[in-house]
């Protein structure tokens, strides 16, 4: 089953290191969009089915958090996982994050391991299922 | 809290970020008394935090070191690299830095970032409680300094 994954983060660069593991990561993927805010974000979710959305948090107009918020209240959108991938590593944020629902929480830096294993988990494939290129020499 | 009290933080945070994500190790830490002058030769980028503490954050790196950055973090050859993508790194490296050292202050606090932009004028020009260090990578050397403009409102 190939997935449709979700990437928002206002840096294209980051975006392009998340595009990365992913496509080193084992993970069939389908199709990868790309949004760089929580606005763009939910304009791409109302248009194309998605199973997994990455999404960091600190970003201009609409941030991670709202987005979080409207993809739960959205009866469509409700039942996609949400991993955070994010610089903000405090304890308030990353409860916050979960309490509104997200499913995962990966803060920067991280290693190619982490985040990868994180997808597959969200995505049903266990615990830590790496395969495909190799993440061992970095992204 | 001051900004001298980042003088452990800000290696420690910086260090994490570089390693993990740069590929960089930090061998040498130098306090500096001011921040560098804008430079043609380099990148100096800065971004704002708020929340629970309020301030500003930047970084200079030379564009050499810039593109080896960029191509690490990117996993492309230096000579694929257009000047724009090495900025965006630039500007990614300046959040994640920021993020890492912030949360290391007190992991308890909620942090906003702002979206990190190119200095156009002098760092810290007006800055009262400031501390730089510069980061001696194998890879090349990394200006930090941060500049704290209130103390927090206790929780």
């Amino acid at each position: 089953m190939a997935y449709n994954i979700l990437i928002v983060d206002d840096s294209p660069a980051m975006r392009r290191v998340v595009k990365r593991v992913l496509d080193l990561s084992g993970v069939e993927i389908g199709q990868e969009l790309e949004a760089d805010g929580g606005r763009d974000a939910l304009t791409k979710l109302r248009s194309e089915w998605v199973d997994l959305i990455m999404t960091d948090i600190n970003m201009p107009e609409m941030d991670g958090e709202e987005l979080l918020l409207a993809v739960r209240q959205d009866p469509m959108l409700a039942s996609i996982p949400v991993l955070v991938v994010s610089t903000d590593q405090s304890e308030t944020r990353v409860k916050r994050m979960m309490e509104i629902g997200a499913d995962g929480y990966v803060s920067k830096p991280f290693t190619p391991e982490r985040l990868s294993s994180e997808i597959n988990r969200l995505l049903g494939g266990g615990e830590g299922v790496v395969g495909g290129g190799s993440l061992d020499a970095g992204f | 809290m001051l900004a001298s009290d980042f003088a452990q933080l800000m290696p420690d945070g910086c260090s994490a970020v570089l390693e993990n994500m740069f590929f960089a190790s930090v061998v040498d830490v130098v306090p500096e008394q001011s921040a560098p002058s804008l430079s043609d030769e380099a990148y100096t980028f800065g971004l704002r935090f708020s929340e629970d503490y309020c301030g500003s954050f930047g970084l200079q790196v030379d564009t050499k070191t810039a593109a080896f950055f960029a191509a690490s973090f990117l996993g492309e050859d230096e000579s694929d690299l257009t000047v724009e993508s090495v900025k965006e790194v630039v500007g990614e490296l300046a959040n994640m830095l920021c993020g890492s050292v912030m949360s290391r202050a007190n992991s308890k606090r909620k942090l906003v970032l702002s979206h990190p932009e190119p200095l156009e004028s002098a760092p810290l020009a007006e800055a009262q409680d400031f501390y730089v260090v510069k980061l001696e990578t194998d890879c090349g050397a990394v200006t930090t300094w941060i500049s704290m403009e209130q103390t927090p409102v206790a929780a």
